[in-house]
């Protein structure tokens, strides 16, 4: 189940990349300034064409597999009442949100 | 930066030597990716940090995606050292900004001498006294943390108990600050942590490895990722590759013997040490 997640989300991210890519090889590298890093914005500019936001989807999608990973498992334990262990799991995940916010500001 | 077609051709091979690797070993392969990105294709520092951060989330999702971790990884063991492992990477992402980069690089190249006089005392070691083999699985009496898994090679079952888990967990939390520090996936000192110090098989320790740094770099990749350090094109071409490399990766894993594994990982630790020595003394930049 949780590989069955893990490709599909693999897949997506890269059907993403390699279609931003495709779009962005004439063209060449945006400058950094131009990068959009919100979230709205680059689903927006995504749809209407352009490479670079659709290479960022992709990669917003590959880099939150770790963090559906955590999840199942914390699932997966809680169901078999592994208390300690999904503990854990809760743990890591609520880490993993402080640095997210942190990050983010 | 343009992506020209001899950049990305550099870009995607080094990918997929890094996917190649990771799915043999457990590392993220930032050691590797870093300097051809900044030395082969002229990226700034930052930004090869940045795409190679993502990259680590690719090499551990992909192979985690096969059939080689099922069983092998530890992922009880894993997720109880990510707590000390995310917490060091808050940490050293909030101390990043105190630290010249110097410092860290020589910091980190420091720290690689003790971690391989860990894997070097190892390696006469393959079936010390808390690993055992058997030709059925026995989970009967295993602790939670402890672990079973087919080794192909050996055509049998292995079972092991975890030992000093309390150095393990010290270990990750400097790992887990290395990693925010500079940015990398951390396996290079996760995979002596849990081969080395709490002496669970080479091949368990590669597996578990690669899951807990995806881990760790998911954490530290919203960070880049919102600060624009990403760059699109660079990134998309690098994880192609490993998604490539991965593949390729996950097929050959199982037929390599934990000692095989072993010194490759030795070959790479005095290489990155090498690699880590020179930067801090001023070269490469």
């Amino acid at each position: 189940m949780v590989r069955w997640t893990l490709r599909s989300g693999l897949l997506v991210s890269g059907l993403l990349l390699v279609l931003g890519l495709a779009r962005i090889l004439p063209h060449g590298e945006r400058a950094p300034e131009a990068l959009h890093v919100h979230l709205a914005t680059i689903f927006r500019t995504a749809m209407a064409g352009d490479g670079a936001a659709t290479i960022q989807l992709g990669l917003l999608a590959l880099i939150l597999t770790p963090v559906l990973r955590v999840c199942a498992l914390l699932v997966g334990w809680a169901h078999a009442r592994a208390r300690g262990l999904a503990t854990v799991a809760l743990a890591v995940l609520a880490l993993l949100l402080v640095s997210m916010l942190i990050g983010l500001h | 930066m343009y992506l020209t077609a001899t950049n990305l051709l550099i870009i995607v091979s080094a990918g997929a030597v890094t996917g190649l690797l990771g799915a043999l070993l457990g590392t993220g392969g930032g050691f590797f990716l870093i300097p051809v990105l900044v030395l082969g294709v002229g990226m700034p520092m930052h930004y090869a940090i940045a795409t190679s951060i993502v990259t680590v989330i690719a090499t551990s999702s992909a192979v985690a995606s096969t059939n080689v971790e099922r069983g092998t990884a530890n992922m009880s063991l894993g997720m109880v050292l990510e707590v000390a492992t995310a917490a060091g990477g808050i940490t050293g992402g909030l101390t990043a900004g105190l630290l010249a980069p110097k410092t860290l690089e020589g910091l980190f190249a420091l720290l690689l001498l003790p971690t391989a006089a860990l894997m070097w005392r190892r390696r006469t070691q393959e079936r010390p006294a808390n690993v055992h083999e058997h030709p059925e699985p026995q989970a009967a009496r295993l602790g939670v943390l402890d672990g079973c898994y087919f080794d192909e090679i050996r055509n049998t079952w292995v079972s092991y108990r975890i030992r000093r888990l309390w150095a393990g967990l010290g270990m990750s939390f400097l790992a887990g600050n290395l990693s925010g520090l500079l940015g990398i996936g951390g396996g290079i000192f996760k995979v002596p942590a849990l081969h080395a110090l709490c002496e669970i098989p080479m091949k368990a320790a590669a597996a578990t490895s690669n899951f807990m740094i995806g881990v760790t770099a998911a954490a530290s990749a919203f960070v880049y990722f919102g600060r624009g350090e990403v760059r699109p094109g660079v990134t998309a071409a690098a994880v192609l590759g490993i998604l490539a490399g991965s593949a390729v990766g996950s097929i050959l894993a199982p037929r390599f013997r934990g000692d095989a594994l072993r010194r490759l990982f030795a070959v790479l630790l005095i290489i990155v040490a090498a690699e880590m020595g020179y930067r801090a003394l001023g070269g490469g930049r």
